[in-house]
């Protein structure tokens, strides 16, 4: 088994007593290397508690969480943040650039924490955004700032690049562009990549999708054909 | 509603807030307080020389009698005069104080305020006493004092104990700073205590003029009296050493008292400027809407305006109940050192109620250009948030520095060009900070380095010898070659159609006591010509090759020199002139004191030894002095750390405050919180930086500020040593990491799961 993440009955829940409340309730998955998976549901199915959870920023309340074979779930604080730092490459709905810095320094970002990091050149280029090196987020378009930010995540050649509604800030063209760099680089690089979104259009691009309600998986599906994002309509 | 809505906000932004309370107060606080305190030592002493009918003119000359006394009386203008005696005598008590009999037969003029025992009686036959003197030798009304006079003694009984207001400055010469009671006394003695055959030939006549003193009024009493050959100089008020010191002692505490809470005020507004800024920016939207709403800009602008508004006045008012009676009392107790004043209380003053307005229209304006800046737009413009400023590259980048520093130190550089506000509070309040621990600790190093340069450098005896006129070198020591022998005396110069009284020393031959000029390189004393130290070459302007033209006390020849050197010294202002010299113009050295090394050589069976002072005896006064200014510098210090760490507090949770979502996002990208830290911590040392070179050069300004508003008669240059620079920079750092320690709780909290929500 070349599982890269692995769930077993993963819970989070919230506050005590009669109050408690379950975001996420015996959840189990096993994401392999290079698969490219969506994650679909509506708003309060979750979502953002398993994106959390995935992304380092937060512990489940019982169950497992492995990160190869390592047990993420039991992880401290300083080694949730060296998790996020060198394994976790993070894309925003909302880009989170740093106003003041460029795209070139804002890729350069990784390389303050992360030892593996690639040249930011290079993945600015990858991103095709070699021509606006030294500018400044407010200087660009959503989408090039989208994928400065992409080209941030990379940067640290992260094992799972996360996104979260990587297209939820942006107009439907400008969204294919993104979505179709997403598939690119997991086709290309083999990179694994999680699209967390509520947009069912979505589903029709990823190699696999998981259904999320109510806090607990209601469908895990393998798509065999998935279909280039530059065909979706929207 | 509106109102609720402020008292929430403020509550949302405490930091801030908070921070603009505390300066607003503070700046009321010693605004006021230094205000009412110099206000209060004008009032008090302005009624002490009201009651007391402090003389307006003061002739002075010799054996003046009721001849003098009725042509003074028949000027015009003139409503009163009083012929006085003063006379220096040894008081018989350990120490051998010197006590300046005040002899007179009326109590019209400059009268003694009498504290304890029976009322001054101009007729009586004992004498009343100077109460710190009186107290500093343990005696009391009823007890028996004797004096001696030129190898004669006297005994009276102590009817009284005074305050006299020609003696604030209870001091027997500008040498002396301090009121030392085992110095320096002074006492009134009615003439007819003192049977004189052929009358007390009086040297004072104390003038009581009508209105005010018409200044044609000095030059008719000198030349009126001048004929007589017996009038040597005409002082007034604004002349007369105590009188003189007491005024610039009030206009040095002014000059503080203005400059003092102006940094205050700046960094208010500064600070009331970028909070508001902020929480307008940030209620934008809720603006746009309270705009579609239909609530009036106008009224949209007062609710903005009024927080400026209801904090300017809570912290001023607060500043003015408690700034003029703590500051006030605190600052009395050091001064009470000093001055003899009846009463020492506060005064405030209409000017100082007035900063309360000052403090709330401050803040109220910043508030005010804060909101209209961001309500300029229409209503539709203003619902919408404002677009992200466009951060440039600025002209820094340009240079080749800028490619090799550090990621955290190019963010911190963009983050402060960006908030010019903010930037210029934090500059503000952090060269504030430095400019104060400067300023104290450049006051003390002046003050130690004028005492070494007086006591080590230019005084190299260490015993002074006074000497009556029988006195010779042999008769006084057992090796006569190893002193200096000194005549000290006072000489009237004339500066143009005036006169001047000025102390002449004349030295013979030795090496007891050094010179220095104006860049402190020795001088010799010149064998021919006069030294003029650089306060009195100031005040008759002149320099070196100009012609001196002076009288000796009680002739009327004048004799003249030339000006061969100007030399500095603290405290030994006037003209120096070396025997050889002296005897060059026709007169003869008539020597007062000696010198000397060692106090071993003066014979045990020496004739005619007046009094003998050691150095460090005097140096021991001066060293209280010094004492008391330790209260100045914890005050300084204890307001430097204050504002300090108000701006500071201030800076990093505004920054924390603007860069949330920025760290927030660092944190998801895998940024330890240590390495955040960093980033916060540079840009609050840059600025600490930048802020702290800004103040040493303010301080030592303000260094130079006090010590030439000293005295006439005091040449204090200002001084602060390299290590105490140093040291405040580095207090200032410390400060500011201290500061930066405290924020970094912060950090911790950093939600970043927020991160990941859309910009509000």
């Amino acid at each position: 088994m070349n599982s890269l993440i692995s769930f077993e009955k993963v819970s989070r829940e919230y506050g005590s007593g009669d109050s408690k409340v379950f975001a996420l309730r015996d959840i189990s998955f096993d994401i392999r290397k290079g698969e490219f998976v969506v994650i679909l549901g509506p708003s309060g199915a979750g979502k953002s508690t398993l994106l959390n959870i995935l992304g380092g920023m937060d512990q489940a309340s019982s169950g497992r969480v492995c990160f190869g074979d390592e047990i993420v779930s039991e992880y401290n604080d300083s080694q949730l943040t060296s998790y996020r730092a060198k394994r976790i490459g993070f894309v925003f709905q909302f880009y989170n650039l740093i106003p003041n810095l460029t795209a070139y320094e804002n890729v350069s970002l990784t390389r303050e924490i992360n030892d593996t990091s690639l040249d930011p050149d290079m993945t600015l280029s990858d991103v095709g955004l070699e021509g606006r090196r030294d500018h400044f987020p407010a200087q660009m378009s959503g989408g090039e700032q989208q994928r400065v930010a992409i080209a941030r995540a990379l940067n640290k050649s992260p094992e799972l690049l996360l996104c979260d509604e990587p297209t939820g800030a942006l107009d439907s063209e400008t969204g294919v562009h993104i979505l179709s760099l997403l598939q690119r680089l997991s086709a290309e690089q083999g990179r694994t990549v999680i699209v967390v979104t509520h947009n069912s259009k979505l589903t029709q691009l990823a190699g696999r999708v998981i259904y999320l309600r109510d806090g607990q998986i209601e469908k895990d599906e393998i798509n065999d054909h998935p279909i280039d994002a530059k065909e979706v309509r929207w | 509603m509106l109102l609720k809505k402020m008292f929430r906000d403020m509550r949302a932004a405490k930091v801030q807030f908070v921070s603009i309370f505390i300066l607003a107060f503070l700046g009321v606080f010693v605004f006021s307080g230094m205000r009412a305190q110099w206000e209060g030592m004008r009032e008090n002493v302005d009624s002490y020389y009201q009651d007391t009918n402090l003389a307006d003119l003061f002739v002075m000359g010799v054996s003046f009698g009721g001849e003098e006394l009725a042509a003074v009386e028949a000027l015009n203008n003139v409503s009163t005069a009083q012929l006085r005696l003063e006379l220096d005598v040894i008081a018989d008590l350990e120490n051998e104080p010197t006590l300046r009999l005040l002899i007179s037969d009326r109590n019209d003029v400059s009268q003694p305020m009498v504290v304890a025992g029976a009322a001054y009686d101009p007729n009586g036959k004992g004498i009343w006493l100077d109460r710190a003197f009186a107290e500093g030798n343990e005696l009391e009304v009823g007890e028996v004092i004797e004096l001696s006079y030129e190898g004669m003694t006297f005994e009276f009984v102590i009817e009284g104990l005074i305050l006299h207001p020609e003696f604030v400055h209870n001091v027997k010469d500008a040498k002396q700073l301090v009121t030392d009671p085992s110095i320096f006394g002074y006492a009134c003695l009615p003439s007819a205590a003192l049977s004189i055959p052929g009358g007390i030939p009086y040297s004072h006549i104390l003038v009581d003029v009508d209105d005010q003193v018409d200044p044609n009024e000095q030059k008719n009493l000198e030349t009126l009296l001048s004929e007589g050959s017996k009038v040597f100089h005409v002082m007034t008020r604004e002349t007369h050493p105590s009188i003189d010191v007491f005024e610039s002692e009030i206009a040095q505490n002014r000059e503080m008292g203005n400059l003092f809470p102006l940094v205050f005020f700046f960094v208010a507004a500064l600070s009331m400027m970028t909070t508001m800024t902020r929480l307008v920016l940030a209620q934008r939207t809720l603006i746009g809407t309270l705009m579609g709403m239909g609530f009036s800009r106008r009224k949209i602008v007062a609710h903005y305006v009024s927080y400026g508004l209801w904090i300017g006045l809570a912290g001023g008012v607060l500043g003015l109940m408690t700034g003029p009676a703590l500051i006030s009392a605190l600052l009395y107790s050091f001064q009470e050192v000093f001055y003899s004043l009846p009463e020492w209380s506060s005064y405030v003053s209409p000017i100082s109620i007035s900063s309360v307005a000052v403090v709330v229209f401050i803040c109220a304006g910043a508030g005010y250009f804060a909101c209209i800046r961001e309500m300029r737009d229409l209503p539709a413009a203003v619902l919408r948030p404002k677009a992200p400023k466009v951060s440039k590259h600025t002209v820094v980048e340009k240079s080749k520095i800028w490619h090799r520093l550090s990621f955290s130190v190019k963010w911190s550089i963009r983050d402060i060009l960006r908030s010019k506000a903010r930037t210029m509070m934090a500059i503000a309040g952090v060269s504030g900070c430095t400019l104060m621990l400067v300023w104290g600790i450049g006051l003390y190093d002046s003050m130690i380095a004028s005492q070494t340069w007086y006591f080590e450098d230019l005084q190299r005896y260490s015993s002074k010898v006074y000497v009556d006129s029988s006195a010779t070198p042999e008769a006084i020591f057992e090796q006569p070659a190893k002193m200096q022998a000194v005549d000290e005396r006072t000489v009237s110069v004339r500066d143009g159609e005036k006169r001047q009284m000025l102390p002449m020393r004349i030295f013979g031959e030795g090496n007891m006591e050094h010179f220095e000029d104006k860049n402190g390189k020795p001088l010799t004393l010149p064998e021919e010509g006069m030294l003029v130290s650089l306060k009195t070459a100031e005040l008759l302007n002149i320099g070196v090759g100009d012609k001196v033209s002076f009288r000796l006390l009680g002739e009327e020849k004048d004799y003249e020199s030339y000006v061969s050197s100007i030399n500095r010294s603290p405290f030994d202002q006037g003209i120096v002139m070396s025997e050889d010299a002296f005897e060059a113009i026709g007169l003869e050295m008539n020597t007062s004191a000696y010198l000397l090394s060692d106090r071993e050589i003066v014979r045990e069976d020496a004739k005619g030894i007046v009094d003998i002072k050691d150095k460090e005896f005097i140096k021991d006064s001066y060293g209280q002095m010094l004492e008391s200014l330790n209260m100045i510098i914890i005050v300084l210090f204890l307001a430097a750390v204050l504002l300090g760490v108000v701006v500071l507090y201030n800076l990093g949770s505004l920054s924390y405050a603007e860069r949330i979502r920025e760290l927030a996002t660092l944190r998801v990208l895998g940024y330890p919180l240590p390495h955040i830290r960093k980033l916060l911590r540079v840009q609050t040392l840059l600025l600490t930086a930048i802020g702290s070179l800004a103040g040493v050069p303010l301080g030592i300004f303000f260094i130079r500020l006090i010590t030439e508003s000293i005295s006439e008669n005091i040449d204090f240059p200002s001084y602060i040593a390299p290590v105490s620079v140093i040291l405040c920079v580095a207090g200032t750092f410390v400060v500011a990491l201290t500061v930066d320690g405290l924020l970094s709780g912060k950090t911790k909290r950093i939600d970043m799961v927020g991160a990941l929500k859309a910009v509000e």
